[in-house]
Parts: C-alpha cells; structure tokens; sequence
C-alpha cells in the first residue's frame, strides 16, 4: 500500500531520513514544471526546486499538516521562484523576450510546447504565475489565495487580463 | 481540464502540461543534504496559552539588552500588528518556510496581537496573515521590494556581532 505524505514525514521524523525520497519522487513532476515554467530556464527551475526541497525539510518537524504537504510547498517553492525572478531583476542578466523577438510558429499553429512555452514568457510573473497555478496545476482559487497571499478577486482579475493577453498573442501569431 | 479555460487555449495549456522526467541527480543532492541535516527536530510540545503569552513577554523584554557576547547570535525580534477584526492571526516568511500554521500570534487585549520570533542575523521577508486567507504587510516596517506580486511583504534585518 503506497503511504500516505503523513506516513512518510512520521518515517522521516522518526529517523529513516531516506523516506524523504518518497516525497521527492511523489511531486517531482509537478513542482519541477510549476518552477520550469515560471523560470523559463531548466536550470534555474532545477536550483529553486532542489532549494526548496531542502527547506521543507528543515521544516518538517514544525509542520502539522502533513497530509497538505504539497500544498505548503507550494508556497515555498512558489518564494522562491519570485526571490530568482526578482534577482534576476535587480541584477539586470536576463534577457527577457523583447517586443521584435521572433514569434516561434509552426504548421499546426500554437501547439506545440516551444511557442506555449514562448507565449507565456510574455505573461507578466504575476499574471504567469496564477495562470499556471490554475490552469496548469489545476489548483483552486482559493488554494491559489493561500499558497500565494493574494485575495481571489484579485487573483480572478490577473486570471482575465492574462487570458486576454494570450488570446492577443495567439491571434497576431496565427495570423503571421 | 478547468472548466472555465477558453477553448481557443486548451492545445496552449496542453503545450505545457508534460511534466519533467524524474531527475536522479537533483533527488540524490536533497538526500545528501538531508543525510547531513539530519533528523528534523520535532515541533514544540504543546504549552499552556498563558505560559507562551509570559514566556513571549520575557523574551520582548530580552530584546532590549545587549546580546552576550561570544553566545549563540539569534536573538528574539517581536512582531506586534493591530488587528481588531481578526480571529486568528499567524506570521509566514523566510524563515518559518512560509507555513501558516508554525507561526500563530497571541491576542494581547482587544485589539493586539503578537509574537516573538528566535532569528539568527540575516534579511527576513514576511507577512502577517489574517483568518488563513488575508495577508498583510507589517506597517511598522520596510515592505520588501523583491517579493511584491500583490501579496505585500515586509522585511526584517537582523545584524550580527559587530555589524
């Protein structure tokens, strides 16, 4: 019988420090896409996430609701893509996607995962990461309120405006 | 798929749906890491109300004194906010991982709350959270301008021996 999070931080709290590898295994896939996606960079994305990972554990012994243990490291992980993303800002390295950038195209249109990815590079990061939080992750408003911090009509209005603008984009992009 | 995506952009959220491959490399470092951090401490046993709200005075008053020297640098930093509505109020930031439930403030009269806080020299970023849902810069401190996506933070620098 495959344990539950709960089980698995008990085994880590009472010494099989290894059974940590079961939470790493278990939401490995969508914490590294949540982080690849909103960090647009593999390696960046690999860092949060490694980082995060050793944070929750630290916390784990404080942590009492073990059984939302992805919804908790989400809000780790969701810091510390804002901490690389505003790094990134204040040391000016990045090279965001300028306005003359090249749209990727193809035959079949916006489907396939490199323009995806592109058009939502375009995306400001809170409009990003709420759009990837819901759409993408399948969370709630109201999960997305408490990993994020942000009140659902706010969260609702960012929603709209980045839908509006990747409607925008899709359409000059099939029209290119 | 959420009900409520346009049409028009299902195939673009599709495109970003694939998840990552398992990475043994990345799960074999957070072991290593874990392996030298050894077992986690345990969350504190539960203690009377009371006894917290005296043992968080004590500490507020500790505040006030030079840190010995040559002991361990964390010191006890409080957090105080007013917030008459409320019924429960609790402190997220860098350094309780952001975890709602591992901070709570107490209720000091009608509309007080607050909470003393160990923290090693270094830059903090938090808020307050209110009822589970609300959160809150600290008004009474600098709001950090590196965590803004409309959830307001506020930062808190500890200095350390000779700074």
């Amino acid at each position: 019988m495959t344990p539950t999070d709960g089980e698995v931080i008990a085994r880590v709290l009472a010494g099989d420090v290894d059974a940590y590898g079961i939470i790493v295994d278990r939401y490995h896939g969508r914490f590294a896409r949540f982080a690849t996606r909103m960090l647009g960079s593999r390696e960046d994305a690999e860092e949060a996430l490694q980082d995060a990972l050793i944070r929750a554990y630290r916390a784990l012994g404080a942590y009492q609701h073990r059984e939302r243990f992805a919804a908790w490291f989400y809000r780790i992980l969701v810091n510390r893509c804002r901490s690389v993303l505003a790094q990134r800002q204040r040391r000016r390295a990045v090279e965001e996607p300028t306005a003359d950038e090249d749209t990727p195209t193809s035959d079949a249109g916006f489907v396939g995962r490199e323009q995806a990815t592109w058009l939502l590079s375009r995306l400001p990061a809170d409009q990003r990461e709420v759009f990837l939080l819901r759409y993408v992750e399948d969370l709630s408003y109201a999960d997305i309120a408490a990993i994020t911090g942000v009140g659902e009509s706010a969260l609702k209005m960012r929603v709209k405006r980045g839908l509006e603008q990747l409607r925008q984009l899709l359409r000059q992009g099939n029209d290119d | 798929m959420t009900d409520d995506l346009p049409p028009e952009l299902e195939a673009f959220v599709t495109g970003l749906r694939t998840t990552p491959s398992a990475n043994a490399a990345l799960r074999e470092r957070v072991l290593a890491s874990a392996r030298g951090l050894g077992v986690p401490r345990r969350s504190r046993l539960p203690v009377p109300r009371s006894l917290l709200i005296g043992l968080a005075a004590v500490l507020a008053v500790l505040v006030l004194r030079r840190h010995p020297e040559g002991r361990d640098p964390a010191r006890p930093v409080p957090f105080v906010l007013m917030a008459p509505k409320a019924v429960r109020v609790s402190i997220v930031g860098d350094f309780n991982d952001w975890d709602q439930a591992a901070t709570p403030l107490q209720r000091a009269g009608e509309h007080t709350w607050w909470v003393v806080v160990n923290l090693p020299p270094g830059r903090y970023r938090y808020s307050f959270v209110l009822d589970g849902t609300h959160w809150v810069a600290d008004p009474a401190a600098p709001r950090a301008a590196d965590n803004d996506f409309g959830a307001e933070s506020s930062v808190v620098t500890i200095l350390g021996k000779g700074s």
